[in-house]
């Protein structure tokens, strides 16, 4: 079985393990380009939001890649994210591929199993072997990405040659793709926090924090969102993302820091009452939670025409007025350019940076 | 005597009869705002972001126009309801989240009725209950207003669309301007708070009318075949030799047809496999119809008037156009609305349509029917 799945950002890394543990292959197409986008637009329905186009594309490259199955999480709910595996299979059907469409959810784990069940030879034995290899080793590998991530984050600003923490980083992401082994991933941790120790470092840096909240693939996806995590940090800005690849899978799969989440949603019950999808939530408890500890600005990144963003909208424009945190809002669709989006983040940046000297005056 | 308003936008158009009665019994004034105006909507748009969807654009609006006027502005938040088969629907992301949106919007000036329905935890009669509870103590009285409200609808589609639009006068068998009876009809498919809120559609009705043709909508459908009682000898009306003038000549053949409920029962039917898959509860009406319309021969094309930054219609359209309309082979017109769009660019499109319907119509339906039996085919090969 060879699947084809949603890509976004550096997900596939722990997924790669984790469906090879299963005895699946999943298909990893080359990393989202223009031509992508080109395959989704063509293809995708026009009024669909951003996220959808980008991932057909890479579908319908990993169909011409040899994939035979759409692996796709479904879940219904009022956000349009739950008819996304349904909408890829009309469109791949009618494209000419004989596929299989299998819809992951938590009401289905009977159907999931006797799946894996059958690819693992008919053994039960086998079967409950695989399905913990797969989760111990994937969440291994999906916990030691986020910490190299989150270190490079943070180091990012205080680097004296610009753009050495990100070579690091990259380096060991190939490398810890390359690895199943735990032994491997333990070594490539250490080595990296060597590596990434001994750059030269000027701690006196005076920096600005910013968050970023927003729709989850808008901030995951570096193609979509230019880059915008490495770039802010090599600017000097430390940027806290509300979401990353593990925090946003290891939620989706084991429920991993439901009670942080929780937490969020409540600061954010307030403003807003009930969770529509997109992170709309998040965004609204996260911004609350960034004017609490002090950051000097928020940027909220939606799909154009996303629904929960949409509506989320004024909401959060009401909190920036009244907690006194500034907010920048960009909608992103397939004709955003990367110089209009960063005229305009860098225009937000340098009012910041205004803002912090008068404030400290 | 506490007033209340109630925006003449959004999900009014579907529920405002029972809220009318429901208040009235409970001894409030309701104070409902004018059809929608220029200046509504040039207030909606400096109030609201600007890529929310028209119709909640024209919902804030209407709420500025009735913020100084009443004592509880009335803003339903839609979020989880039962349909007819017992399954949970959703809510759009906007329905959701409609009260914080208004309250957001107007900083805490209007003092907001948040009027939640979500069937997962409360069910619909203790959410009606909730919301009496702010006028009276008496839960007598509650209980028989919700009794008596709860039943009630717009009598006829021409209702809706005569509450959207004051100016119009009477229904109409003929054509409103010349006076000839309609050559054919067409299904205009969308919300009713789009397609009959006459300013915002720029009178699309009318305007289709003015060219001799009918239009049927969704409501006309549900309102329809709720009045008529199932009955299985009407069954054998579903015939696809009837002329289209005899169907409209006779107004209670095509209210004969086999009932849509009736469909619902049918798992082979096509109709109950796309009504399970759609999640979101008013979008099923917009799928039922479409599909109701093109089984029973009454129309010689189709058009589709959407908001454009309405987020449901771009995957429904979808789903529509692949198991519907490529099977049927119908003239089909997609009209997306925002505030931008002026009468002159559509009725341009109209009329290239109507000419396209027009030239159609010697397509005869047994043909239609040959092509869905050979697309089924190939569709049960390929699976």
């Amino acid at each position: 079985m060879r699947a084809a799945f949603a890509y976004m950002g550096n997900i596939y890394i722990p997924l790669r393990t984790f469906f090879k543990e299963l005895g699946v292959e999943l298909i990893v197409p080359p990393p989202p380009n223009n031509k992508t986008l080109k395959l989704g637009v063509q293809y995708a329905p026009e009024t669909m939001c951003i996220p959808f186009k980008l991932t057909l594309g890479n579908i319908i490259i990993g169909f011409k890649m040899g994939a035979d199955t759409i692996l796709h999480t479904t879940g219904f709910w009022s956000c349009r994210f739950g008819y996304y595996g349904k909408l890829y299979a009309y469109i791949v059907k009618d494209l000419g591929y004989k596929f299989n469409h299998i819809d992951v959810s938590s009401s289905r784990l009977k159907e999931h199993y006797q799946l894996i069940k059958k690819l693992n030879k008919h053994s039960d034995h086998r079967a409950i072997t695989s399905i913990i290899k797969a989760f111990s080793k994937a969440w291994y590998k999906s916990a030691i990405m986020e910490f190299m991530e989150k270190t490079s984050r943070e180091t990012r600003p205080f680097e004296i040659n610009k753009g050495e923490t990100s070579k690091i980083l990259t380096k060991y992401l190939t490398a810890l793709d390359n690895t199943d082994s735990i032994k491997v991933m333990n070594k490539l941790k250490r080595e990296f926090t060597n590596e990434i120790a001994s750059i030269p470092k000027d701690l006196s840096r005076p920096i600005l924090k910013i968050k970023i909240v927003g729709e989850s693939f808008c901030v995951i996806e570096p193609f979509i969102n230019f880059n915008l995590i490495q770039t802010l940090g090599e600017q000097g800005v430390l940027v806290d993302p509300c979401l990353t690849a593990h925090k946003w899978l290891a939620f989706h799969t084991i429920r991993n820091s439901k009670t942080e989440w929780k937490s969020i949603e409540k600061l954010a019950d307030y403003y807003w009452k009930y969770n529509v999808g997109g992170e709309d939530k998040k965004s609204v408890g996260y911004t609350l939670l960034g004017a609490k500890q002090g950051f000097d600005g928020v940027i909220f990144l939606h799909p154009f025409g996303c629904m929960p963003s949409n509506a989320v909208q004024p909401v959060l424009h009401k909190i920036s007025q009244e907690k006194n945190i500034p907010l920048l809002d960009v909608g992103l669709d397939e004709h955003t350019a990367e110089t209009g989006f960063y005229n305009r983040i860098d225009a937000f940046i340098s009012i910041l940076s205004n803002r912090r000297k008068t404030y400290k005056k | 005597m506490s007033k209340i308003g109630i925006p003449r936008a959004l999900y009014s158009y579907y529920h405002f009869p029972v809220w009318q009665k429901f208040f009235e019994l409970l001894d409030c004034e309701i104070i409902l705002s004018p059809p929608t105006t220029k200046n509504i909507l040039s207030d909606g748009l400096k109030i609201a972001t600007e890529e929310i969807c028209l119709p909640v654009k024209t919902f804030l609006g209407h709420c500025a126009h009735l913020k100084n006027k009443c004592d509880y502005l009335l803003v339903p938040r839609i979020v989880c309801m039962f349909d007819d088969a017992q399954n949970l629907k959703y809510g759009c992301p906007k329905a959701m989240g409609l009260p914080d949106i208004v309250r957001a919007c107007f900083n805490d000036s209007i003092h907001i009725i948040d009027f939640t329905i979500d069937e997962r935890k409360i069910d619909k009669r203790n959410s009606y209950y909730k919301i009496g509870q702010i006028f009276t103590t008496d839960i007598k009285k509650i209980r028989r207003a919700y009794d008596n409200a709860i039943t009630s609808k717009f009598s006829t589609s021409f209702a809706i669309r005569q509450w959207g639009n004051d100016a119009i006068p009477q229904p109409q068998k003929f054509c409103a301007v010349e006076n000839r009876p309609f050559k054919s009809a067409i299904g205009l498919i969308g919300h009713p708070y789009l397609i009959y809120d006459a300013y915002i559609s720029l009178s699309l009705i009318d305007l289709i009318e003015r060219f001799n043709i009918k239009v049927i909508t969704p409501s006309d459908i549900i309102l329809q075949q709720t009045d008529q009682s199932i009955n299985t000898s009407q069954k054998n009306s579903l015939l696809p030799n009837l002329s289209l003038e005899d169907n409209l000549e006779n107004k209670s053949q095509l209210t004969q047809i086999n009932c849509l409920s009736q469909h619902r029962r049918n798992k082979k039917n096509s109709i109950s496999r796309l009504i399970d898959d759609i999640h979101w509860f008013y979008e099923q009406d917009i799928i039922m119809s479409t599909e109701y319309l093109l089984k029973t021969h009454q129309i010689s094309g189709f058009i589709f008037a959407f908001s454009l930054s309405c987020g449901t219609s771009a995957v429904i359209l979808e789903i529509i156009k692949k198991e519907l309309l490529d099977c049927y082979r119908i003239p089909t017109l997609f009209l997306p609305f925002d505030e931008h769009t002026t009468s002159v660019g559509l009725t341009t499109r109209l009329e290239s349509f109507i000419d396209l319907v027009q030239r159609a119509e010697f397509h005869t339906y047994t043909q239609i029917d040959n092509n869905f039996a050979q697309y089924s085919k190939e569709k049960i090969l390929l699976h």
